[in-house]
C-alpha cells in the first residue's frame, strides 16, 4: 500500500486528524514521523499537517524552515513527490522556497477561524484529481498569518490555485492557497481535514475537504 | 512644528519571561550560531509626530504608550529613539 | 503575606519552635483559601458527588467519568480572576496553560477548552482593554496547544470593569484503566519537568485569596504555550509506553504545595533538595524556589524506576528540561533541603490542616422588583435586547479561537447550544459539554441563581441530544470574612447542591473563587459557572441551531411572566431587581428526557433553548442563522401579556424547528412525556422578516437585515 508521510514539527497540532482521514478516507497506509528523523525515500507522498511550529515564533513556519527536514523536502518535490501543506504546513512550504509568495499577518490583526467557501481554478494533480475546475469546497479556516502575498499573481493563477468566495484575511487575489504548476505540490490555508466527514461540516456546509483526501487515494493507487 | 520620527519598541521587562525571544535564540544556538547569548522579541511603532524638539517627541510618544495601553507597565518595559 | 498571626501561632504552638522563612512560604500557600478550600470546605460537603459513573470525584487534580464502558471523560474547571485583573492578556493565557496541565495529571488527552469570561461593560477604554486582552490571551495560549476552545460564555456588565472574572473548564478523554491512579510509594523519585523555576509569579496563590492591590504586580507570569505544547505532546506519548505513575501540575503555590499534597494524599513523606530544581536565575533563595509559580512546570513520578533511561529519552526529544529534585520517604514528613541544609522540616499532616476558621453569614435585605415602563415600544424593545452585548452575537470572540483543531468539533460555538465533539475513534461517539452562569440570576438570589447555571447548562447538554452525566462548578464571590458577602458563597453552594440531588447529576469537580471585590470593598456580582458534560451516541444526529425553513416552531414548557432579572428588566431599567426566575428541576427532567429521545428519531430541524432574553430572542437567533423568515404568534406562547411572552426568561423551555412530515410524532411524543408543547408559528424560506402576531394579527415586524444589525453589535465595540 502506498505510504504517507505526516511531518510533525515541534508545536504541530493537527497530525492526528490528518492521519485519520488518510486512512479513512484515502485508505491509505499513513504515519506521523518526527521532523528530524524524515526521509525522503521512504514515502510515497508527504503531508505537512498544520499547527504552530515553533509556536509561530518569528514568524509562521520560519523556524521549521531551519529544520534539516527541509533539504528532504527539497529532495522529494525534485523527484515528483506529491507534497501537500495545509495552514501551517503552507505556510512552511512557502518560507522553504518550494511554493512562491508569502502568507503576512491577517489584514484584522487577529486570529480568524470559520468555514469558508473555495473556488478551485485549473485543478490537476493528485490532490485535485477529482475536483473539477470552478468547483466550490466548503472548509474551515483558523490562522492567524494567512494573507497571502505575492507581487506578480499570473504566476500562481496559470496553475490549479483555490480563491476564496469571501475574502476573509486581505489576501491578494483572494488566494486561498497555491500549487505547483503540476499541481504536484499544493498549499492551502484551509483545513481538509476538518471537512472530511459529513457531520464536522454545520448547516450549511458540506465537507468539502474530503475530496483532497479521496484524490490522492486515487492517484497513489492507480 | 517640525515632523520627527521616533520608535517605540515594546518588549516583556527584563524580569519576566519572553517565550518568543528565548525560543528564537536557543534555536540559532542549535543551529551553529553560538555566539548568540541572548535575543528579545518586541513589537516595534514608528510615529512620525509633530513637536518642538526632539525630546518633546520622545515624550509625546512615552505618554501616549503608557495612556492608550499600547504596553502594559506591570509587564512590560518600552524604549524610544528618536530617528529622525 | 495571608497567613494570620493566629495561623503562625498555632503552627509554631504544634511545632514546638518557630518557622523557618521557607516553612512560612509552604504554609502560606498551603494555607490559602486558594490552596485549603478553609472558608468552603465544611459547605462544599453537601455538594452531590457520586454516581455509578464517577471514576473520580473531587479532590484530585480534575474529575472523571465513564463515558463509554471504553471511555473515560476527564475534566476541570479553574478561575484566573486576579491575575486577569492586573495583566488580562498573561493572566487568562495561564489560565488555559494550568487547567490543561490538570487534565494531563489524570494521564488524559486534552480535546476541549471552555471559557466564562465575565467582563466590563465595554463602554470604558479600560473595560475594552480588558475585555480585548483576555480574549487575545486565551486566543493565542490555547491556539497553540492544539485543543479547541470551543465552548464559552461571555457576560459583560460594570460590576466587572476592573475586576474580570476568567473562569477556565478544559475536558480531556482516555481509557477508564489508563487513569493515572496518583499513587506514589516511599523511594519514588520526583522528577520536576518543563519550564525553569524563576522569580516571576512568586506566590500567585495567596495573591488569589486577598483583594487586590497595587504590589501585586511582581506576582505576573508570562505563559509560554510552546513549551506547554511539548509537554502535553511528551506526557502523552509517556502515557502510550505506560512509563508514568503520577504527574502534578505545580499550580498555585508552586513546587511545596505539588509534593505535600501527593503525599498527603498518599500518606507517605517527602524529601526534596531545592538546589536541584532547574533554575532561570543562579541567585534564586531557597524560599524563591518553594513559592515560584513560574508556568508549564509539573512533577512526574516515573511507573518503574529500571525505565528512567526510556522516560528522558522523549523528554529529551521534545527538548525539554528536567530534574530529579527528591523522592517519597516513609515518614509522614516533609523534609526540603538547600545545599546541604534543611530549610523544611514539618508533618505533612499540619501543612495540609490549617486551624479551622469561623465565617459567619448574614442576608442582606432583598430589593423589591421594579416595574417596567408602561407602553413600551415592542419593536424597540426587542432591538434593543438583541443589540445588548450579552445577546448579541460573540462570533468576535470565538472566531479568535481555534474551536476545529483535533477535527473533531461537530456544532462549532453559534451553531448549537452546546458543544458537540466526536471521539473521532472509528465510530459515531462523542461528548457533549455546556457552561452556564447568569450573574444577575445569582445576584438577586444566590440559592436559585446558581441552581439556574445548572439547570440551563443540563438543558442545554440534553437538546442536542446528550444524557447530561456529570457537572463541575465555578463560584466566584467575594470575602469570606465579610457576612454579607460570604452569604453568597454559602447561598450558592446550596443550591448547587440542591440542582445536583433534584437533576440527579453528580458534580465531579469544582472551584471557588473568593476575594472579588474592588478596591472600596465591594463585591462584584457574584456567580456560579457549571459546566455539565453529557454522553453522546451518534454525533451526527446532534441538533444544531440553524433551521431549514418551511417548518413549523414549536414551544416545549411553559411559559410564566417571569421578568425578574431579565435581560429586559436590564436594557429598560439599567438594573436588575425581584426575583429571577423559579428553578423547576421536575420539569428540566421531563423536558431533558424528551430532548434526547427528540434526537434519536430525528424529528426536528434545529432548535433552541431559550434562556437570556426569552423566546424573542431565541426566534430571533434561529431566524439569523438560518438566513429563514418567521412567523411567531405571542399569543400561543402563553395567557400574559406580549411583554411577557417574548421577554420572560421562564427556564426549562425549547423551541424547537420540527420537520413538517413528523410534526405528528413530535406532539404525541411531548404528550406522552407530560410536557407542554405549542405549535408558535413557522419559519419561512426565501423570507426576510420576522413577523410577530397577537391573536392572529400582525403587531409588529422586524426586517431579518435589522436583526442582523443589532446582533452584529458585539463587533462594533470589541
Amino acid at each position: 500500500m502506498p505510504k504517507v508521510a505526516i511531518i510533525k514539527y515541534p508545536g504541530t497540532n493537527c497530525e492526528e486528524e490528518t492521519l485519520y482521514a488518510v486512512r479513512e478516507i484515502s485508505k491509505l497506509e499513513g504515519r506521523i514521523v518526527w521532523h528530524s528523523d524524515f526521509r525522503a525515500e521512504d514515502w510515497d507522498a508527504i503531508i505537512i499537517p498544520g499547527g504552530f511550529s515553533y509556536g509561530d515564533y518569528g514568524r509562521a513556519g520560519l523556524i521549521a524552515s531551519w529544520s534539516k527536514a527541509s533539504e528532504e523536502i527539497r529532495k522529494a518535490f525534485e523527484e515528483g513527490v506529491p507534497i501537500l501543506g495545509i495552514c501551517n504546513g503552507f505556510q512552511i512550504l512557502t518560507e522553504i522556497g518550494i511554493l512562491p509568495g508569502s502568507l503576512l499577518y491577517n489584514e484584522s490583526a487577529r486570529f480568524i477561524a470559520r468555514w469558508v467557501r473555495v473556488r478551485v481554478h485549473n485543478p490537476k494533480g493528485p490532490w485535485l484529481s477529482f475536483v473539477e475546475d470552478n468547483e466550490v469546497l466548503s472548509m474551515p479556516i483558523a490562522h492567524a498569518e494567512g494573507r497571502y502575498y505575492l507581487n506578480e499573481l499570473r504566476e500562481v493563477t496559470a496553475g490549479p490555485w483555490l480563491e476564496y468566495l469571501e475574502n476573509p484575511n486581505g489576501s491578494v487575489g483572494s488566494i486561498a492557497g497555491v500549487s505547483s504548476k503540476d499541481g504536484n505540490v499544493l498549499g492551502l490555508m484551509p483545513h481538509p481535514e476538518r471537512a472530511s466527514f459529513p457531520w464536522q461540516a454545520p448547516r450549511p456546509f458540506e465537507p468539502g475537504g474530503r475530496k483532497i483526501f479521496e484524490s490522492i487515494g486515487y492517484s497513489l493507487r492507480r | 512644528m517640525p515632523t520627527y520620527r521616533v520608535l517605540l519598541v515594546v518588549s516583556y521587562k527584563a524580569s519576566a519571561r519572553d517565550p518568543e525571544g528565548e525560543t528564537i535564540a536557543h534555536e540559532l544556538r542549535s543551529l551553529g550560531h553560538e555566539d548568540v547569548i541572548k535575543v528579545r522579541a518586541g513589537k516595534a511603532f514608528f510615529f512620525d509626530i509633530n513637536a518642538e524638539n526632539k525630546d518633546e517627541a520622545l515624550d509625546k510618544v512615552k505618554k501616549i504608550a503608557f495612556e492608550t495601553k499600547l504596553y502594559n507597565p506591570s509587564v512590560h518595559e518600552i524604549t524610544v529613539i528618536n530617528l529622525a | 503575606m495571608t497567613l494570620s498571626k493566629y495561623e503562625i501561632e498555632y503552627a509554631q504552638k504544634v511545632l514546638g519552635r518557630k518557622l523557618s522563612k521557607e516553612e512560612l512560604v509552604l504554609l502560606e500557600a498551603e494555607w490559602s483559601e486558594h490552596c485549603s478550600y478553609k472558608s468552603t470546605k465544611e459547605h462544599l460537603r453537601k455538594l452531590k458527588t457520586r454516581a455509578p459513573w464517577v471514576l473520580v470525584g473531587p479532590g484530585r487534580d480534575a474529575g472523571a467519568i465513564k463515558l463509554f464502558d471504553d471511555v473515560a471523560l476527564v475534566a476541570r474547571i479553574e478561575s484566573h480572576n486576579h491575575p486577569s485583573a492586573v495583566d488580562p492578556y498573561n493572566g487568562a493565557a495561564t489560565g488555559v496553560g494550568g487547567i490543561v496541565r490538570d487534565i494531563l495529571s489524570l494521564g488524559a488527552k486534552p480535546v476541549l477548552l471552555v471559557d466564562a469570561l465575565y467582563m466590563g461593560s465595554l463602554k470604558t477604554k479600560h473595560s475594552k482593554w480588558l475585555s480585548s486582552n483576555i480574549v487575545r490571551g486565551i486566543s493565542d495560549y490555547g491556539n497553540r496547544l492544539g485543543i479547541p476552545t470551543a465552548l464559552g460564555l461571555t457576560w459583560f456588565s460594570k460590576s466587572y470593569e476592573k475586576q474580570p472574572l476568567v473562569n477556565v473548564a478544559c475536558v480531556g478523554i482516555t481509557k477508564p484503566e489508563k487513569i493515572l491512579p496518583g499513587i506514589v510509594r516511599p523511594g519514588d523519585p520526583i522528577i520536576l519537568l518543563g519550564n525553569t523555576t524563576g522569580r516571576d509569579g512568586f506566590l500567585g496563590s495567596s495573591f488569589a485569596s486577598k483583594p487586590l492591590d497595587e504590589k501585586d504586580l511582581a506576582a505576573i507570569q508570562v505563559g509560554n504555550p510552546f513549551i506547554e505544547k511539548l509537554i502535553i505532546d511528551a506526557l502523552l506519548e509517556a502515557y502510550s509506553k505506560d512509563l508514568i505513575s503520577h504527574v502534578k501540575d505545580l499550580g498555585g503555590g508552586g513546587l511545596g504545595t505539588a509534593v505535600v499534597e501527593t503525599a498527603a494524599q498518599n500518606n507517605v513523606g517527602v524529601v526534596v533538595h531545592l538546589d536541584r530544581v532547574h533554575l532561570r536565575e543562579p541567585d534564586l533563595e531557597p524560599f524563591e524556589i518553594l513559592g515560584s509559580e513560574s508556568q508549564e512546570r509539573m512533577i512526574v513520578v516515573p511507573k518503574e524506576k529500571t525505565k528512567l533511561g526510556e522516560l528522558f529519552e522523549i523528554f529529551d526529544k521534545y527538548e525539554l528540561e528536567y530534574s530529579v529534585i527528591g523522592y517519597f520517604t516513609r515518614d509522614r514528613k516533609v523534609r526540603m533541603y538547600f545545599k546541604g541544609k534543611v530549610v523544611v522540616d514539618l508533618p505533612v499532616e499540619l501543612a495540609v490542616s490549617p486551624p479551622k476558621v469561623s465565617r459567619e453569614v448574614a442576608k442582606p435585605s432583598p430589593k423589591p422588583e421594579k416595574s417596567l415602563p408602561e407602553n413600551v415600544d415592542l419593536r424597540e424593545a426587542i432591538l434593543k435586547v438583541l443589540s445588548s452585548p450579552r445577546v448579541s452575537c460573540k462570533d468576535v470572540v470565538y472566531e479568535q479561537y481555534d474551536w476545529g483543531v483535533g477535527g473533531r468539533t461537530v456544532l462549532p460555538p453559534g451553531y448549537g447550544d452546546s458543544a458537540v465533539i466526536w471521539l473521532r475513534d472509528g465510530t459515531k461517539r462523542g461528548f457533549s459539554a455546556a457552561v452556564r452562569g447568569n450573574p444577575r440570576y445569582t445576584k438577586l438570589d444566590p440559592f436559585t441563581g446558581a441552581a439556574l447555571s445548572m439547570a440551563e447548562a443540563y438543558r442545554r447538554v440534553a437538546v442536542v441530544g446528550a444524557v447530561p452525566l456529570a457537572a463541575l462548578d465555578n463560584i466566584n464571590s467575594g470575602n469570606p470574612e465579610k457576612p454579607e458577602q460570604h452569604y453568597y458563597t454559602v447561598k450558592m453552594i446550596e443550591g448547587l447542591a440542591y440542582a445536583s440531588e433534584m437533576l440527579e447529576v453528580p458534580i465531579i469537580g469544582g472551584n471557588v473563587s473568593l476575594y472579588n471585590e474592588d478596591e472600596r470593598g465591594s463585591m462584584i456580582d457574584p456567580v456560579t459557572s457549571v459546566l455539565v458534560l453529557g454522553r453522546v451516541d451518534d454525533v451526527s444526529k446532534a441538533l444544531s441551531t440553524v433551521p431549514v425553513g418551511d417548518s413549523p416552531l414549536v414551544l416545549i414548557g411553559e411559559t410564566r411572566p417571569e421578568l425578574g432579572g431579565s435581560e429586559l428588566q436590564e436594557v429598560l431599567l439599567g438594573e436588575a431587581s425581584g426575583r429571577p426566575p423559579e428553578f423547576r428541576p421536575l420539569e428540566e427532567k421531563k423536558i431533558a428526557k424528551f430532548a434526547i429521545e427528540v434526537c434519536r428519531r430525528d424529528l426536528a430541524y434545529a432548535s433552541h433553548s431559550i434562556s437570556l432574553g426569552g423566546i424573542a430572542v431565541a426566534v430571533s437567533k434561529l431566524a439569523y442563522k438560518g438566513r429563514v423568515g418567521v412567523t411567531l404568534d405571542i399569543s400561543k406562547v402563553c395567557r400574559c401579556s406580549p411583554l411577557q411572552a417574548l421577554f420572560s426568561e421562564s427556564q426549562a423551555r425549547v423551541l424547537y424547528e420540527v420537520k413538517p412530515d413528523r410534526i405528528n410524532e413530535f406532539l404525541a411524543l411531548a404528550n406522552e412525556y407530560g410536557i407542554k408543547a405549542s405549535i408558535v408559528g413557522y419559519t419561512t424560506k426565501n423570507e426576510d422578516t420576522i413577523r410577530f402576531l397577537y391573536n392572529d394579527k400582525e403587531v409588529v415586524s422586524v426586517d431579518l437585515e435589522e436583526i442582523s444589525e443589532a446582533l452584529n453589535s458585539l463587533k462594533k465595540v470589541l
